[in-house]
């Protein structure tokens, strides 16, 4: 693999053409806030080594990038790349830059801050430190795998941020790799981002390394030995030969794509091993009283959102701590007796950032001040004393006295006091402070005749069984009639006697008024009319014999057939032949008996 | 003339005035009596009524409380639990029944229906007596007046489920009143200070354990002169019935 590497009088050239690609960059529209950024993908190199640097724009429009002085490194642009991307209906748009910067010379250098203007804004990135190394303290390896574990400090303080970092150079094509669990030996460790990929050239060789890093924090004095690392991996070897070249004309063509898309070279296990490094940790020098755990180096700021408010409002004062450290150990400054104020502490909150030295972190602790009284009310200075490795001292930083004007409010709003202020602590679980009985019942209801309620049962008896019979009457009276409807034969057996009844009666009458035909008529009609109704036959042609013997079919008793048949032969007498006195002595006698006959030939008749 | 006219008068109502207004005159002077603190003259007209029929929840829950004043907390612990059973949803009867089973020294669970059941069947819960007998003749005539319409109009469909949901009603009123009178939630309620319970029908028998005033407890059996009584953890044993008033409903 060949490099060209342009001269440096080419350099400057070429960055003037940058300049002139960006004045005609367009930067998408409807961006966030107009910022910028420098990234690097390593802070520590090799001459000769590679490194990306990448400038992020965001906003709507650039002007033209100033750079910093690059004469350290050789610079290729590696071209832009644009990212958009929609969150929740908004597009924000980036546009990131690429350089590749390789190394001329060894030492420690800084690339110094980038300037531009976004949306006519002037906006510039942070410094970056980058140590380069001689060739010469690169590992001497020449193999086509191996492994090298390193610390950015081999001596630190207890609780000092070193950055452990493990790079395992390639050559050749990994199938699989598995690392061993890292441990840190007791030391805090926090993960710095995931692991990074870049070229490095050792010895003239380039290779493939991976990066793994770490923010370490030992938490004893004394020896810290970080065990050998180990990795195993299956390492991709190539088949050469399995095949027949030579022979098959079409061999080369065929087979290497072949190969390497499927990965038919045979695999290979390897394990490499990162030897130990071993920390010496030391102790923090005695602390004075008012030292806050903290180790690192942080600087703090105090601001309040208002500088002049009313009496009962609030305003929020934060203190703000940021450095290089461990951020979850941040700690809050120490504030001297406010007076004339009600404090409410807000929740901290903790931004941890990643940049190429480790860890960095801003916490703000939030604090609603509410002024009691009017006036010139002072927030005196914050402080806040933590270890700084680079000095090995103990500092301490404070922040600058704030001055709150404090208006009088309104006499009406002191009331409300309370109810500006929301504390952040939850509710408050409603105590019973003493207990008593409800009072007594005085409505005269409770004394109404109702109340004297103990006789019911019956009723309720009443009530549970007049429905059922009800219903028994019901359903007998729904089928009589619906029988009544259907069958004839039944309906004029039911109404036999009721038909009968009348010429009965008019039997009587005539009888008494002495008109002895009619009456023997009437009788004759009434019985014939029962025995055609209740035998279902028409009865007016029947004949005594006939009647007689009809009954007897349908089950009449013996007496009830001879009074039939002797009260019907009586009648014919009298409305064909020749009544004497006998017969009308007997006419008078059957009349008589007629109901009762009557009632005998129901009961008795199927 | 006129003085023989007023005279009448007088005698009249002085003849039915008492009879017609006596009970409610009983209740308001024992309102009245509660009220100014003379809570034994309250208890007494309150007691009177009682005697004299009056069923009332109104009525057993001023006794109650006309007791509870008086410091007779087994007593007013009965009064409540009679006045809850015939006003079962009063709020006012919970609440001071609450109040006054704090006041037992005892630690006990009082009888209460499982709360599962409680809210399958909560209308045997909710409901008194008297309610579920007039729900009970409602739900009977209404099935079956629905179950004669629909002997006759055959062809209705509404009619048919009508019936059947009121057989539906009418069964489980039925058998929650049917419940309440073959098996009904007796509850001994302990009166005097201290109670033996005792293992057997004898004062002489050995001690098991003994209950103090409010206690409530269920009832396995009454007898003559003996009350035998069951904890919620098993323990059984026989009490004086004298020292405890039985509740049931």
């Amino acid at each position: 693999m060949t490099r060209i590497r342009p001269q440096h009088a080419r350099t400057t050239f070429w960055w003037t053409s940058i300049g002139a690609i960006l004045a005609t960059l367009v930067l998408p529209t409807g961006a966030g806030a107009a910022s910028i950024t420098a990234t690097i993908n390593r802070t520590e190199v090799a001459v000769g080594d590679r490194l990306q640097l990448t400038l992020t724009l965001e906003g709507s429009s650039a002007g033209e990038i100033e750079l910093p002085d690059l004469s350290a490194f050789e610079v290729h642009s590696q071209g832009q790349s644009r990212n958009i991307q929609l969150i929740n209906g908004r597009m924000n748009s980036s546009v990131a830059l690429n350089y590749l910067l390789i190394p001329t010379q060894p030492g420690t250098f800084t690339i110094g801050s980038v300037r531009t203007k976004v949306d006519g804004k002037a906006v510039m990135t942070k410094p970056i430190t980058v140590r380069v190394l001689a060739a010469e303290e690169t590992p001497k390896q020449t193999r086509d795998l191996f492994m090298i574990a390193k610390v950015s400090n081999e001596s630190p303080y207890v609780g000092e941020q070193v950055v452990f970092s493990l790079r395992i150079y390639q050559r050749i094509r990994l199938a699989q790799a598995s690392l061993e669990a890292l441990d840190f030996g007791g030391a805090l460790a926090e993960d710095l981002g995931k692991e990074s990929t870049y070229d490095a050239t050792v010895n003239g060789i380039a290779y493939q390394v991976t990066e793994i890093k770490k923010a370490l924090f030992p938490q004893q004095a004394g020896e810290l030995v970080l065990p050998a690392v180990r990795l195993n991996a299956e390492v991709v070897v190539q088949n050469q030969g399995g095949r027949r070249r030579g022979t098959d004309p079409f061999g080369d063509i065929f087979n290497s794509p072949f190969d390497d898309f499927f990965g038919r070279g045979r695999t290979e296990t390897r394990t490499v091993t990162a030897p130990p490094v071993t920390l010496t940790v030391r102790p923090l020098p005695p602390a004075p009283a008012n030292f806050s755990g903290m180790v690192g180096s942080f600087s703090i700021k105090a601001n309040l959102t208002n500088a002049t408010v009313k009496v009962g409002e609030s305003t929020t004062l934060s203190l703000t701590v940021s450095g290089r450290g461990n951020p979850p150990l941040i700690k809050e400054p120490t504030l001297p007796a406010l007076e004339g104020f009600k404090i409410y502490d807000d929740k901290p909150t903790l931004q941890s950032q990643v940049d190429g030295e480790g860890l960095t972190g801003v916490k703000v602790f939030g604090k609603a001040l509410v002024p009691m009284r009017a006036g010139m009310l002072s927030i005196p200075a914050a402080r806040l004393t933590f270890f700084e490795p680079a000095t090995g001292e103990y500092v301490t930083r404070s922040t600058t006295p704030i001055t709150l004007t404090v208006a009088d409010a309104p006499a009406s709003e002191d009331l409300r006091l309370t109810q500006l202020v929301t504390p952040t602590g939850g509710k408050v679980a409603v105590r019973l402070l003493a207990d008593d009985l409800l009072p007594n019942y005085s409505g005269l209801d409770a004394i109404s005749a109702s109340a004297l309620n103990s006789g019911h049962s019956g009723l309720a008896a009443l009530g549970l069984l007049i429905p059922p019979l009800g219903f028994i009457v019901w359903v007998l009276a729904m089928r009589r009639r619906v029988r009544l409807k259907s069958d004839v034969a039944f309906r004029r057996s039911r109404m036999a006697l009721k038909e009968a009844q009348p010429f009965l009666r008019e039997a009587t009458s005539k009888l008494k008024a002495g008109d002895d035909h009619d009456a023997a008529m009437a009788l004759s009609r009434a019985l014939r009319t029962y025995m055609g109704n209740r035998l279902n036959v028409e009865g007016t042609a029947l004949t005594p014999r006939e009647s007689a013997q009809l009954l007897a079919d349908r089950g009449a008793g013996p007496q009830t057939v001879a009074s039939v048949e002797a009260a019907l032969l009586c009648c014919e007498t009298f409305v064909y032949g020749a009544p004497d006195s006998r017969t009308r002595v007997e006419l008078t006698e059957h009349v008589r008996r007629a109901v009762s006959l009557l009632k005998g030939m129901a009961a008795e008749l199927r | 003339m006129t003085t023989v006219l007023i005279w009448l008068m007088a005698l009249t109502l002085r003849a039915t005035e008492p009879k017609i207004s006596e009970p409610s005159m009983l209740w308001l002077d024992a309102n009245r009596a509660y009220d100014s603190g003379d809570y034994d003259r309250a208890h007494e007209l309150y007691s009177t009524l009682v005697d004299r029929g009056m069923t009332n929840g109104h009525l057993y829950y001023n006794l109650g409380n006309t007791q509870l004043r008086q410091g007779q907390l087994g007593a007013a612990l009965a009064s409540y639990l009679t006045a809850r059973a015939l006003l079962p949803r009063d709020s006012d009867i919970r609440a001071n029944l609450s109040y006054a089973r704090k006041l037992s020294k005892d630690a006990l669970v009082p009888p209460e229906p499982n709360p599962v059941l409680a809210t399958l069947f909560f209308w045997h819960v909710i409901l008194s007596r008297h309610e579920l007998w007039v729900l009970t003749i409602a739900a009977n005539l209404l099935f079956w007046g629905l179950a004669a319409a629909a002997y006759r109009w055959r062809q209705s469909e509404a009619l048919r489920f009508g019936a059947g949901f009121a057989l539906l009603i009418l069964l489980a009123v039925g058998v929650s009143l049917a419940v309440r009178y073959l098996s009904p939630t007796q509850v001994a309620v302990v009166q005097t200070e201290e109670v033996e319970v005792h293992a057997g029908l004898s004062r002489d028998a050995v001690v098991r354990f003994k209950l103090h005033a409010g206690s409530e407890v269920r009832v396995q059996d009454v007898m003559e002169s003996w009350v035998r009584v069951r904890l919620p953890d098993g323990l059984e044993g026989f009490v004086e019935r004298t020292d405890v008033a039985v509740v049931s409903w």
